[in-house]
């Protein structure tokens, strides 16, 4: 009884901060509306018109043609170039600033990128790509790419690839730091045995090093797909979704269907099913490494 | 140390006491204070619009706060405090017709508070739900036309076009100057200034009442008069690239100033934003039969505590003496046709004297607003880059069309 009293407060909040908006969510999602009230049951009818709009998937366009593909696909192709580069990128740099003198003010020099707000992020990527000032294009320009140089985030081909880029960026801090804590604790004589026996540094890193760091790898990954599957400020901030909706995401697309468009219900069920979705692909993976 | 569980419900007894007897007693009434949101960030605006301001606390004794914020703001706070049966301010103005007719269910009427003689109907329908208004026009922004500097113009031996063949062979000298980057500057950002540019063609080519068919929906953005009279030469001056990439509309501004650029389609606000407010004039669109007049419309959330005071602020603004004020000041159009021509400064004045020899309609996306604004905003931004997709466009924006 004297644990119920004392969790009793934090119960409170949780229900009132978390349990009851979600439910409200999924009730939202299952109702008409008439401006900011719930008229009557709906059904599926919110989730049936939000699978057959074009701004959800655009079966016309992907893959055949340039996006926009749909929020939906703009998701997954996040899932499926974001979430490798990072992880990819985070194991090398934690790998090679364990090996290099003064690796931990680099690290942390590479960490900064997780500390500033995804709001600036969105601004530091339009500017890195834009096509006058942008230091991507001045690069692109300095290795004789000029015909690349352009405003990555105003055109449809570069759009989502410019604020994925951008994002692995500011995002590749997390992962290194993740897999710095992972490498430290892989024992230093499976090292000093595969010296011994002379085994290769190639060989030594896919044999120890990949397989030791795997419980890192999952967190990394699930971190990262929660990520990715609520990404919203940087996009929103950079392209706002565009042009013509080639960098739209999810939960971009429920913002605007709540607060521009004022239809609950569907900003609803945008919102319910990301989180169906983020929830079932968590689980798949974490019982998957188990 | 282990602390006996009976000092949980005394704490909480304390904590309840607290607040209760942290509330003022009954009987006396708190001293009433008005908090006014808008989305006036520039200085020259915010110091604008509290002289005003000024006035009213002066004359009523009612104290008003001012609390400029940004359109997301705007747009997501008050739906959501609304739906909660609350409001963060007791009037706002904003300058979307279609979002304050959509809440006017949340909104105190105004019909009382102003004298409609002294306003346009044009202005005043927008807002109006039911027979009902919700909104008094206080502030007008003028689209008039695309700025330039005289001083760049003079140099290089250009004159402002009277026809649109003039204008086109403007555009090919400008784009002959080597030191600019293009003949025109476009604008972005949330995607307005792509929107009054579009606009500035509808109404340029195809007449203001063209712009009144579109908001109304009689006329569908696929039809040949639009597709093809309107978009038909836009994408002709797009594919010939006398329009920049679309950037910033702010640093736009800025590069005009700085001659990256020969001219902007802008507000009349843009003459506080420019180095030498001497050296920034307008020509509007050739031949053009109209004007959008952007209002900016102030509104009383039915929730406000103080429904009287705020009553008595809407219907002060709604004034010729208020919107002098702020007209004397400059970088603003009073919709109080009272309010006389040389009140303002010259900038501003030649905006109203072009304003009064053509139609004033209302702004186009701000009008019909909700998904197709955002719609209309991003498939102008795709145009821009990718004129060539100019049917498709047009099809994605009738798709969400009234």
């Amino acid at each position: 009884m004297r644990r119920l009293i004392f969790i009793l407060p934090a119960l409170t909040l949780v229900a009132l901060i978390v349990v009851f908006p979600a439910v409200e969510t999924v009730r939202g999602g299952l109702w008409s509306w008439d401006g900011l009230e719930m008229t009557e049951f709906a059904g599926f009818e919110n989730y049936a018109e939000l699978f057959g709009s074009r701004s959800f998937i655009n079966p016309a366009r992907f893959p055949t043609r340039i996006p926009p593909w749909g929020a939906l696909v703009h998701n997954l192709v996040w899932v499926v170039v974001f979430i490798p580069l990072t992880a990819l990128l985070g194991l090398f740099l934690a790998v090679l600033f364990r090996e290099v003198k003064g690796g931990s003010m680099l690290k942390s020099m590479i960490f900064l990128g997780m500390v500033v707000p995804l709001v600036v992020g969105g601004m530091m990527i339009r500017f890195m790509f834009d096509g006058r000032a942008g230091i991507v294009n001045a690069l692109l320009r300095t290795v004789g790419l000029d015909s690349l140089a352009r405003t990555w985030t105003a055109y449809p081909d570069t759009a989502l690839p410019s604020v994925i880029l951008g994002s692995v960026w500011i995002w590749t801090g997390f992962a290194m730091i993740i897999y710095s804590a992972g490498l430290e604790l892989i024992p230093k004589d499976l090292y000093e045995s595969a010296s011994v026996d002379g085994a290769s540094t190639w060989r030594t890193f896919r044999r120890i090093t990949i397989p030791m760091v795997k419980p890192a790898t999952l967190i990394v990954v699930i971190m990262n797909l929660i990520y990715v599957l609520r990404i919203f400020d940087i996009v929103y901030v950079a392209t706002r979704g565009g042009p013509g909706g080639a960098s739209t995401v999810l939960a971009l697309q429920g913002y605007f269907y709540a607060f521009q468009y004022h239809e609950f219900g569907m900003a609803s069920a945008v919102f319910t099913f990301l989180t169906i979705m983020a929830a079932a692909i968590s689980v798949f993976l974490v019982r998957r490494v188990r | 140390m282990k602390k006996p569980a009976w000092l949980v419900p005394i704490a909480l007894v304390l904590v309840i006491s607290m607040i209760v007897v942290g509330c003022p007693p009954d009987g006396v009434e708190p001293e009433p204070e008005l908090t006014v949101y808008t989305l006036w960030t520039p200085e020259a605006e915010l110091e604008a619009f509290n002289a005003v301001l000024a006035e009213f606390e002066q004359q009523s004794g009612i104290q008003v706060t001012h609390t400029p914020v940004d359109t997301d703001t705007m747009l997501v706070t008050f739906p959501t405090a609304f739906a909660a049966g609350t409001t963060p301010a007791d009037v706002v103005l904003a300058p979307f017709p279609a979002w304050i007719v959509g809440l006017s269910d949340h909104l105190l009427p105004v019909d009382a508070l102003l004298n409609k003689a002294e306003f346009a109907a044009v202005h005043l329908s927008p807002v109006t739900s039911a027979g009902q208004l919700y909104g008094i026009p206080f502030k007008m922004a003028g689209k008039p036309g695309f700025w330039y500097k005289p001083s760049f113009f003079a140099t290089h031996d250009l004159t402002p076009p009277d026809t649109y063949a003039e204008f086109v062979d403007l555009l090919a000298a400008l784009d002959d100057i080597p030191t600019l980057e293009a003949a025109i500057a476009s604008g972005n950002g949330v995607g307005w200034p792509l929107s009054d540019q579009t606009e500035g063609f509808i109404i340029g080519l195809g007449g203001y009442q063209l712009q009144l068919d579109l908001i109304e929906g009689t006329v569908a953005w696929t039809d040949e008069a639009v597709r093809v009279d309107v978009f038909g030469p836009l994408v002709e001056l797009l594919e010939a690239g006398y329009f920049s990439v679309p950037a910033e509309w702010g640093a736009q501004v800025e590069q005009l100033d700085n001659e990256v650029y020969g001219m902007m389609w802008m507000g009349d606000w843009i003459v506080g934003m420019v180095e030498d407010p001497e050296d920034i004039a307008f020509f509007p669109f050739p031949q053009t039969d109209g004007v959008v007049g952007a209002i900016d419309y102030a509104i009383i959330p039915a929730y406000t505590d103080w429904p009287d005071e705020a009553q008595q602020l809407v219907s002060f603004l709604a004034t010729r003496e208020a919107q002098e004020i702020w007209a004397g000041l400059g970088g603003y159009l009073a919709p109080n046709t009272a309010v006389p021509l040389d009140i303002y400064p010259v900038a501003a004045q030649s905006v109203a004297e072009f304003m009064l020899t053509v139609t004033v309609v209302p702004d186009l996306d701000d009008t019909i607003g909700g998904a197709f604004q955002i719609t209309f905003w991003d498939q102008l931004k795709l145009l821009w880059v990718a004129p060539g997709q100019v049917d498709d466009v047009l099809e994605e924006i009738q798709q969400e069309a009234p």
